[in-house]
């Protein structure tokens, strides 16, 4: 199984998880990324005709009953944030 | 040909969000149904509402999908400020119900899947001249939705709007819509004519945008096409002032959405919960056993359902004491008009008079014009008043047509120059009498008066 | 023997001997003075609350600086979470409080969870009590830290592929893992969510066995701590002890190897039966936990984005894709980074099956063996680290791949969820070294049997002893 961790799938990697990279970082994880798959590649091998284990324990079926209910007064919980009116500031989306 | 499928989002009217227990109401305060939960604070964690999951089931059996054995949550990771976590918690490898489909006109529209996610908060963009900046209200941050997802079967504007109207009937008959409900609903459209790019059109209100933006592109499309140029794939949005789609405005990169389990919920086994819980009969159900039971059409009883449920509750119950045909042809027209014109007037208040006048007419002892305005006058005064019985219209008929005949010779001379002048006193006679009389029965006894006098 | 100092304490404080408030306002200006020395606290209380009668009254806590204490910092060792103060408290903290006992301050810990020597913490590392040059493990080194040096307290820490364990080891001391879902997750800020086990470190068994109880059981907000059975902690027999060849073969230090078998020794004279089993499954461990790991937290980090809480983007009016990006880059860690972008590799389209799935279904192999074992023999039984505590600058030549693997022995544990126990069973060097035991799901009676065997025979030391001698 050839993984295909090149300069191209790092930087499409780095913009899906917004965050920035130098040159120089670009280079030094590719280096590290490429040395930790490398490593990982043995589960290839591993046998794994089983269904996938979402948790290591069973959970099933936990269902909360509908009812509504304010536990924490959102006065509290907004009164720390950046807020205009109430509404909650954030960055630009047009 | 034009290819049309759909994405339609609902919102589910539970009591509580999706994954918290904050309240599923509309509120004029910003951000004051949130919590730790549904405002993604880090720590917080999700916990499923039961009901949700019911009304699900209940939309996925209602549009005859197959329900999963085992349905799960998965997390969809993609930045945007609407977004409390930066993923949105929704359904991937496991929906609630899937292979379904939906009967409208004769023709079979297919339903791929039916799932449920939460929806992401509101966003203001004009508050103020120039803003620099979003403004959040996470009060819808949470809220339960169903997303159903057709396949691409429609092939008109007009067919999808119908389609729309169809289905959104058939939700609120089983409470899983709430009835007014319908401008809430958003829809995803995907429109490619055949041969050409498929474009989506991206979360249109409502569903007479529905139609606009579908007609809109289909044109384009169109015109696009006969100049030889290619359609390109893309997502667009519609602009409902203008009446337009219009291109994403930014060259977004597709964002790949990496779709992992939920790790902080269980995997549900829908059988076991759909064998706990009941499930509403659907109207299609409904209309089939109401249409045994008392002889009807069942096109026109489901009809009658998907407009309203209640009618059809009306219909149930006058028709084990009345004529159901009458029943069913007076509730669908002049009661029904007069339901959504009186909304305040509870059915089940006027149900007595209402029987009343039915019985009248069944037993042919009402012209339909008497019935008419009997109805009309049950809901804006609460009771139909004196029936006017046919015969005693009948009598005070021919005592009016006499009088005039009578008092006015000059006017049979003039019919007797010129038959169509018979017509003049018939209309003075529906005039006088404000239209409490069939006009056509006026225009018979009306010449069989005068010819009894010539 | 060693000293069950949580129940002396509750024994002073009930007799009146021993004032809490009292106790706690002498200890903290040591302990400041300490940490300017050994840096293992995020975040120190200058006031305190008051104590609620209960089975832990006035007794000391600390919590994992990812762990929400209710107007308390609380920045999961990151720069992105500058200034945030949760507006609830975790289950753990809001039992604990209930219970009597009393908030002190939040410990120190890698960015997130994401290491093994507490080196990438955004606020310096927590540095060993036992010789300051040295690191104190991680993820939760200042969680051990703290509980190596002061007497009657109890550590609330976090592991997701060994941050209890492997501290405890370097520090000397307890380090107790329960079952996955045992404590409820609420209030911990998720590193990965299947993966993630609150646990307690401490002086002694004792002070576990006293405390576990307490913070365990089912809590309505995490529906993951809804399957546990019953806790019930009684005294257990353990027969027979079982060690995984391809763990303890793969061990490159002598003297651990050999100090291992010498208390392999021990329990057979205490009439215990020891063998060597074969698990060769093991070996996919961390890969599959890695890949797993990263690829929940890289979705649980995506929250972090300059909105709302913590650090703020730094001017609104600019295209959200911009704002995220710099804040993002600005303040995660370059191990937050790798992780965040392996784990994003992992689950994208065209990888997904090969890593993100392969994963999880390589999770139920090794689970399925090591239920196997259990169905034979009691317990497992292995060193907890392969090496001894490193120094910080033999640390920083480390590759993340190298340091990866240093894992091999915690991770198999913590990848099938079972509960585990990290002891100290010796010194080298005068440096501890820890034995790790490990139990089916839900036998944490087990562990605390074993613990109390062992403690029979082994004096613990530490390094410094802060607060009273009781």
């Amino acid at each position: 199984m050839p993984f295909e961790l090149d300069k191209e799938t790092i930087e499409r990697v780095a913009r899906l998880s917004r965050i920035e990279l130098t040159p120089e970082e670009k280079e030094r994880f590719l280096v590290d990324l490429k040395e930790v798959l490398d490593a990982f590649s043995m589960l290839d091998e591993a046998k794994s005709d089983c269904d996938p284990a979402f948790h290591p324990i069973e959970i099933t079926n936990h269902l909360r009953e509908d009812e509504a209910a304010i536990r924490i007064d959102p006065d509290e919980i907004i009164s720390g944030m950046n807020i205009l009116q109430r509404y909650l500031r954030g960055p630009r989306m047009q | 040909m034009t290819i049309i499928g759909l994405e339609v989002h609902v919102q589910l009217p539970t009591k509580s969000k999706l994954f918290c227990s904050c309240p599923n109401t509309a509120s004029d305060d910003p951000n004051s149904l949130v919590c730790p939960t549904c405002l993604g604070l880090p720590g917080s964690k999700p916990s499923v509402n039961r009901r949700a999951l019911e009304l699900a089931c209940i939309a996925a059996r209602t549009l005859h999908c197959r329900l999963l054995n085992k349905t799960w949550f998965s997390r969809k990771t993609y930045f945007y400020p609407d977004l409390a976590k930066n993923f949105q918690i929704t359904q991937y490898e496991a929906p609630i119900g899937v292979d379904g489909f939906l009967v409208m006109n004769g023709k079979r529209i297919g339903i791929s899947r039916v799932h449920v996610e939460e929806d992401p908060a509101s966003a203001v963009h004009d508050f103020a001249p120039e803003q620099e900046y979003s403004l959040l209200d996470y009060n819808r941050s949470g809220v339960p939705l169903i997303e159903i997802v057709t396949k691409p079967d429609m092939t008109s504007p007009a067919e999808a709007r119908d389609f729309l109207r169809t289905m959104l009937g058939e939700l609120r008959y089983v409470g899983v819509v709430v009835a007014g409900e319908d401008l809430k609903v958003r829809t995803d459209a995907n429109i490619s004519i055949q041969g050409g790019e498929r474009v989506e059109i991206k979360n249109i209100t409502g569903l007479r945008n529905l139609e606009r933006a579908l007609e809109f592109e289909e044109r384009r499309q169109m015109k696009l096409l006969k100049a030889r140029m290619s359609v390109r794939r893309e997502t667009r949005s519609f602009d409902e002032e203008k009446g337009v789609t219009v291109a994403s405005r930014e060259k977004e990169e597709e964002e790949d959405y990496g779709y992992i389990f939920e790790p902080d919920l269980p995997v549900f086994d829908l059988r076991e919960l759909s064998s706990k819980m009941s499930f509403p009969m659907t109207a299609t159900e409904k209309s089939l056993e109401l249409s045994k039971r008392f002889g009807l059409e069942v096109a026109d009883v489901k009809s009658l359902l998907i407009d309203s449920k209640e009618l059809g509750e009306l219909l149930e119950d006058l028709s084990q004491r009345v004529d159901p045909a009458k029943a069913l042809r007076w509730i669908s027209s002049v009661i029904k008009a007069e339901h959504y014109k009186h909304p305040e007037i509870h059915l089940d208040s006027v149900k007595k008079e209402i029987e009343r006048v039915i019985a009248a007419d069944s037993e042919g002892r009402i012209s339909d014009v008497v019935a008419k305005n009997a109805f009309k006058s049950i809901f804006e005064t609460g009771s139909a008043g004196e029936l006017t019985e046919l015969e005693e219209a009948e009598e005070e008929l021919v005592r009016m047509v006499a009088e005039i005949l009578d008092n006015e010779p000059k006017l049979l001379e003039e019919i007797k120059k010129q038959p169509k002048a018979l017509n003049n006193i018939v209309g003075r006679i529906i005039r006088q009498s404000k239209g409490r009389f069939d006009s056509r029965r006026v225009f018979e006894v009306v010449k069989s008066e005068v010819e009894k006098r010539s | 023997m060693t000293r069950a100092s949580i129940s002396r304490y509750l024994e002073a404080v009930r007799s009146g001997s021993l004032d809490p408030r009292e106790y706690i306002v002498e200890l903290i200006p040591r302990l400041v003075e300490e940490n300017h020395r050994l840096n293992l606290f995020s975040n120190l209380v200058t006031e305190l609350d008051g104590c609620a009668e209960g089975p832990l009254k006035g007794v000391p806590f600390t919590v994992k600086d990812n762990i929400c204490v209710k107007g308390q910092l609380t920045r999961a060792g990151s720069k992105i979470l500058e200034g945030y103060r949760p507006p609830f408290d975790a289950t753990v903290v809001s039992r604990l409080k209930a219970a009597g006992a009393i908030f002190i301050g939040t410990t120190n810990m890698d960015e997130f969870g994401f290491g093994t020597f507490s080196t990438n913490c955004a606020f310096g590392p927590p540095r060993n009590p036992f010789d300051d040059s040295r690191s104190c493990g991680g993820s939760s080194g200042g969680a051990a830290c703290a509980a190596a040096i002061m007497r009657h307290h109890i550590a609330i820490a976090e592991s997701t592929g060994g941050s209890i364990s492997c501290p405890a080891s370097f520090c000397g001391v307890v380090g107790f893992t329960p079952t996955y879902g045992r404590i409820s997750r609420y209030g911990l800020i998720d590193y990965a969510n299947s993966l993630d086990k609150i646990g307690l470190i401490g002086r002694s068994i004792e002070d576990i066995a006293i405390v576990l109880p307490i913070v365990a059981g089912r809590d309505e907000l995490d529906p993951t701590s809804l399957s546990q059975p019953q806790l019930d902690i009684v005294d257990e027999e353990i027969k027979s002890v079982a060690v995984p060849k391809e763990l303890i073969d793969s061990i490159p230090d002598d003297g651990i190897t050999h100090m291992f078998w010498e208390s392999m020794k021990k329990l057979e004279e205490l009439g215990m039966e020891v063998s060597k089993v074969e698990m060769p499954v093991l070996r996919f461990s961390i890969p599959a936990y890695y890949i797993l790991a990263c690829a929940e937290a890289s979705t649980n980090l995506a929250k972090f984005c300059g909105m709302r809480y913590g650090k703020e983007g730094k001017d609104y009016d600019r295209m959200y894709n911009d704002f995220f990006t710099e804040v993002r880059t600005e303040n995660f860690g370059a191990e937050a980074k790798r992780r965040i972008m392996l784990g994003t590799y992992a689950r994208m389209a065209g990888y997904r099956d090969q890593y993100y799935m392969k994963a999880l279904r390589v999770r139920r192999k090794i689970i399925e063996r090591f239920q196997e074992v259990f169905k034979e023999y009691d317990l497992i039984a292995t060193p907890t680290m392969p090496l001894l505590p490193p120094k910080f600058e033999h640390i920083e030549q480390m590759s993340p791949a190298t340091i990866y693997s240093l894992d091999f022995l915690t991770v198999p544990p913590n990848l099938a969820g079972i509960p585990q126990v990290s002891m100290p069973m010796g010194y080298i060097d005068g440096l501890p070294v820890g034995i790790h035991f490990m139990a089916d799901h839900w036998q944490e009676s087990k562990l605390i049997s074993i613990g109390r065997v062992w403690e029979r025979q082994i004096e613990y030391r530490f390094p410094i002893n802060l607060g009273w001698s009781l």
